[in-house]
Order: structure tokens, then C-alpha cells, then sequence
């Protein structure tokens, strides 16, 4: 790498770090773009194997991964090794940190999942008394959200609901509701709800990430550079005007350090790890809430049922299966009777089976059970947006370091 | 159990000796001390160690402590009840992803169950060297 001046450091190649790649670039800007982790082929790294032929039939390493609750032994080594990355927190408070540290990022394993917040989640104040407004509304963001859906390519069917904004669309492929489907949606009307379909992100070549749909543009403008095992410990800043004027990093395989100066420094290492490069770099925190106001969304599956007609394997043809999206129909009017606030959305699947943990029973009676109501059920799971408190935090534990040496993260 | 082998003969309880003994200690704790619960409620009721039982007497100790549980992952609070729903949950597991659960799931022409079970994956190879398995 030479030793040069950037216009802008990117920390992280997520979905962040490659959009603002992606349009800086494009406008002419030299950019170097720093990635904690390595580059992956998963063309490459991926084999297929059988559940038995791994060394602990599908349980993974005992203690290896225990905060990341969509780890299993077939992907356990996509995610940070907690090991060599440590966080700590409270025992009585539970937080699972989900972390990725390869290039690309958490944008190579998301759901895909594509929706708009509405005015009812900016002007949250207003509508309900408490707390605050956003200081933008859809209005401003409109633009950008149709640009980013155009890049993911985001499938959704149209609806001109206020609560659920439209986007900028292809052409969703739905199929025709099944019967259950278009029979809860009656049900669902009269009570006020309106059934609408997931809105996904298609991506391209089966995969919807940084990797495929930014950097590539990035790129080929000549303009980014890209360092990949580039650890980054610490912002610096200019003596002068406070400002941040680059970055000191290691390797890490050789752990050597390194200093790169750039006119801007973007952080994009996701949420806490940006949060905590800023408590260690001892910058942007005259406030004082740096890392506090931490939230994050609700969800559960609600409500699990069972169609009697489709039980014992006898599925009439059009009566089960698809699925459909409930948006938020709460709390949407301003004099609404509330015992809770802001919203929550229901995903709901037809066609799925009984978990076996539903019944208080084990052996052949159980697999009775499973068997009468496999392919019967209908199931709702809901999403919902969570205050942010100045209680939940994070905060440097200068106890706890990592394989580097870097000061980690607690949060309460 | 329809065609498909018991949690015995596929290896299960060996199999969760070699995972709980290479456990972090509270999962260590957990199976111990439910193991002492059953054996304890055992002697109470029928003046033999749990393992001793035939299945009507097992059946007796094991049904109380059974719970339907709403949400996989929010399990009993009850130390006794939670340890059963765990263990249950890990025979279930041991068995249906046990080579001979998949040998019995091609031999009927049948998929292999709930939980994967018999099933394949895309397995993930280390990505580089420092990530150790």
C-alpha cells in the first residue's frame, strides 16, 4: 500500500462501508477501504457434507460460539470468533453480539428482509406524546431508498398504505394465496389488519451483499483500494482542527501497525464495533452518549396453529402453504387507546409443522404427535420496534482485550 | 418409531457423554444436577436409582417434569424441567443427525425429520488459519 494521502478511509466493507464505496467513487473520490477480516471465496470454502460426518453431528464446538444463536457446526466459521474478539456483559442481562469480520460483511448472511420506515416511526413524538420525533421524515429519505432498492433489487407488491410505504419495486413473484391465507386475511380485515407480502431483496446470482452489488462499481472506477486483515485501533486526529485525519491499524496475521492519513474518515464497522473505535479513539462524545440509547428490534413467534383439515398428511391441494405480511395497525391513530407503545408487525407462514417442543411429550408418543400435525400449521411471529433508553449501553471494559491487545466492549 | 432407529441404537448416549464432557461447566452443571434430580425423585418413589426403572416407572418420574414449551428458545425456569426439555432436546438431535438415522432415512426412500435430521449442509471450511475449529 502506498504510503499516500486518501480523500476518505472506509472502516468496514458491509453494507455501509460498500455503499459509501460505491457512490464516492463514482463521484471521483479516492477511497481506502479497511476490512478486519479476510477475503472469501465461498466457491471455494464451501463443500457439502452430511449432518453425521461432522465432528460433533451438527452441535458445533461446545463454547465456541455461544452468543450467536444462528451459528451451527456447518457455518460456525463464518462468524467472529468470540475467542479472539471478547465482549463481556452483565450475567443477568443477556446480549448476543452477532458479528462477521470477513469482507462484505453481515451483508453476506441477512435475511433480505426490505422494508421502509414510515412517518408513523419518524414522527413517533408527535403521534403518541412521548419521546422524540426523527429530525427527517420519509420525504428525505425517499430518493435514497429508491436508489438502494434499485441496487438490491427489492420484490414487494404495492399497496399506497401510509404505514407501510411502497418502494421502488421489481416485479415480485407471490404465487396465488393459498386458502388459509386468504381465509386469515378476511378474519384479519375485519379486525382492522391488512395483509400484505414480504418485501425481499433478490440480489443477483443468489447472493444480495456488498461483495456482489457495490464493490464490483467501486472497483472498476480505478478509485478504491482495499485492505483486507486491516484492524483498526484507533481514529487519529488532526492536532490543530480536532478533526479526524486517519486511522492506526495492524495486520492481522504479522500485527504490524500501520498509520494511514485520509481527509474523512467513514466509519462503517456496523453499529458497536463503529461505537467502539470511536470510546478508544476518545473522540465524538462531548455528549456523552456514545454508545448509550442501544436498541434493537422484538421478535417471537407469537401464535402456532393447526388447520384440522390438512392434519395426518391429508393436505387438499390449495389449502396450505405461502405466506403473508401483517404491517402495523396499532397505535397508528393519534387519540388510539395505548397499553403499549410504538408498533410491532406479524409475519405469518402456512404450511409449516409442530415443533416437537410444543408437546409435553417424548418417544413414539411424540413422533404421533409430530406426524399428525406435520404440514397443518400456520404460524405468526412478530417484529417490533423497541424504545431506545439511555439505560442500555455499551461501554469500554479496559479489563477484557482481544487478541491484539484492543480494549473490547461491555454493554448493560 | 416408523421405520427410523431409537436414540440407543444410533449411538446417542455415547455420543452426548463425548459433547457434554467437552462442554463449558455450566452445561456440565446442568446435566449433573439433573441427573441427581432424577435419581433422587427415583429413589423417592420407587427405592432404585433412575437407570434401575423399567419404563412405567420412568414414565412416572420423567411426566411431571414435561413441559410444552411455546418458544424453543425460552425454556422452563424450573432447574429440573429445564434440564428435561434440554436433554430431550439434544437426544432428538443426537439421534436423527446419527449416520444410522441417515442410513435408515435412505434405506425407506424418506427424508430424515425434523431438526435437519439425517440431512446435509453447506459446510463452511475454516476461512483462513487463524480461525481454529
Amino acid at each position: 500500500m502506498p504510503a499516500k494521502e486518501y480523500d476518505v478511509l472506509i472502516v468496514g466493507s458491509g453494507h455501509s462501508g460498500g455503499m459509501a464505496a460505491n457512490i464516492l467513487t463514482k463521484q471521483g473520490v479516492n477511497c481506502l477501504m479497511l476490512n478486519a477480516g479476510p477475503e472469501s471465496d465461498f466457491e471455494h470454502n464451501r463443500v457439502n457434507k452430511a449432518v453425521h460426518e461432522l465432528p460433533y453431528r451438527g452441535f458445533g464446538k461446545p463454547g465456541r460460539l455461544p452468543h450467536v444463536y444462528q451459528a451451527n457446526e456447518f457455518n460456525a466459521n463464518q462468524w467472529v470468533d468470540e475467542t479472539e474478539n471478547p465482549y463481556t456483559h452483565d450475567p443477568a442481562n443477556l446480549y448476543n453480539w452477532v458479528r462477521v469480520r470477513l469482507v462484505g460483511g453481515r451483508s453476506l448472511f441477512w435475511a433480505r428482509q426490505s422494508f421502509r420506515l414510515s412517518d408513523f416511526e419518524f414522527k413517533a413524538g408527535d403521534l403518541e406524546g412521548t419521546g422524540q420525533n426523527w429530525p427527517i421524515s420519509l420525504a428525505d429519505l425517499h430518493p435514497y431508498y429508491s436508489r438502494v432498492e434499485e441496487i438490491f433489487r427489492v420484490a414487494g407488491r404495492k399497496e399506497g398504505w401510509p404505514e407501510f410505504p411502497d418502494g421502488n419495486f421489481v416485479e415480485p413473484n407471490y404465487g396465488p394465496d393459498s386458502e388459509t391465507i386468504k381465509h386469515l386475511s378476511a378474519l384479519g380485515k375485519e379486525r382492522g389488519m391488512k395483509f400484505s407480502k414480504m418485501r425481499s431483496s433478490g440480489g443477483q446470482n443468489g447472493l444480495a451483499s456488498s461483495v456482489n452489488l457495490l464493490l464490483p462499481d467501486a472497483m472498476a472506477t480505478g478509485k478504491l483500494e482495499m485492505v483486507s486483515n486491516a484492524i483498526v485501533r484507533e481514529v487519529t486526529t488532526d492536532k490543530k482542527t480536532g478533526l479526524a485525519n486517519g486511522a492506526h491499524f495492524v495486520d492481522r496475521h504479522s500485527r504490524h501497525e500501520r498509520h494511514v492519513k485520509a481527509r474523512a474518515v467513514v466509519l462503517a464497522a456496523g453499529t458497536l464495533e463503529s461505537t467502539r473505535l470511536l470510546l478508544n479513539s476518545g473522540i465524538a462524545n462531548s455528549s456523552g452518549v456514545l454508545g448509550r440509547y442501544l436498541h434493537d428490534q422484538i421478535y417471537g413467534i407469537s401464535v402456532v396453529s393447526s388447520v384440522a383439515e390438512a392434519r395426518d398428511g391429508k393436505r387438499p391441494s390449495g389449502l396450505m402453504g405461502g405466506s403473508a405480511f401483517i404491517p402495523r395497525f396499532r397505535n397508528l391513530k393519534k387519540d388510539e387507546k395505548r397499553d403499549f407503545i410504538k408498533g410491532y408487525c406479524v409475519i405469518i407462514n402456512s404450511g409449516g409443522s409442530a415443533a416437537p417442543s410444543l408437546f409435553a411429550e417424548y418417544g413414539e408418543a411424540l413422533q404421533k404427535k409430530v406426524d399428525h400435525y406435520a404440514g397443518s400449521c400456520v404460524s405468526g411471529s412478530i417484529f417490533g420496534e423497541r424504545p431506545a433508553r439511555y439505560e442500555n449501553h455499551v461501554r469500554i471494559n479496559k479489563n477484557v482485550s482481544d487478541a491484539w491487545g484492543f480494549r473490547r466492549c461491555t454493554s448493560k | 418409531m416408523g421405520g427410523f432407529p431409537g436414540a440407543l441404537d444410533c449411538g446417542a448416549p455415547e455420543f452426548l457423554d463425548f459433547l457434554i464432557g467437552s462442554s463449558p461447566a455450566d452445561r456440565q452443571a446442568s446435566y449433573r444436577n439433573g441427573l441427581d434430580t432424577l435419581n433422587a425423585r427415583a429413589k423417592k418413589q420407587f427405592s432404585k436409582s433412575f437407570a434401575e426403572l423399567d419404563n412405567t416407572q420412568a414414565d412416572a418420574v420423567i411426566r411431571p417434569l414435561l413441559a410444552p414449551l411455546p418458544w424453543a428458545y425460552d425454556l422452563p425456569k424450573d432447574p429440573a424441567m429445564r434440564f428435561l426439555a434440554e436433554a430431550h432436546r439434544d437426544i432428538r438431535t443426537a439421534t436423527q443427525n446419527s449416520r444410522e438415522w441417515a442410513a435408515a432415512g435412505a434405506a425407506s426412500g424418506r427424508r430424515g425429520g425434523a431438526f435437519g435430521g439425517g440431512g446435509g449442509g453447506s459446510y463452511i471450511n475454516p476461512i483462513d488459519p487463524v480461525y481454529k475449529g
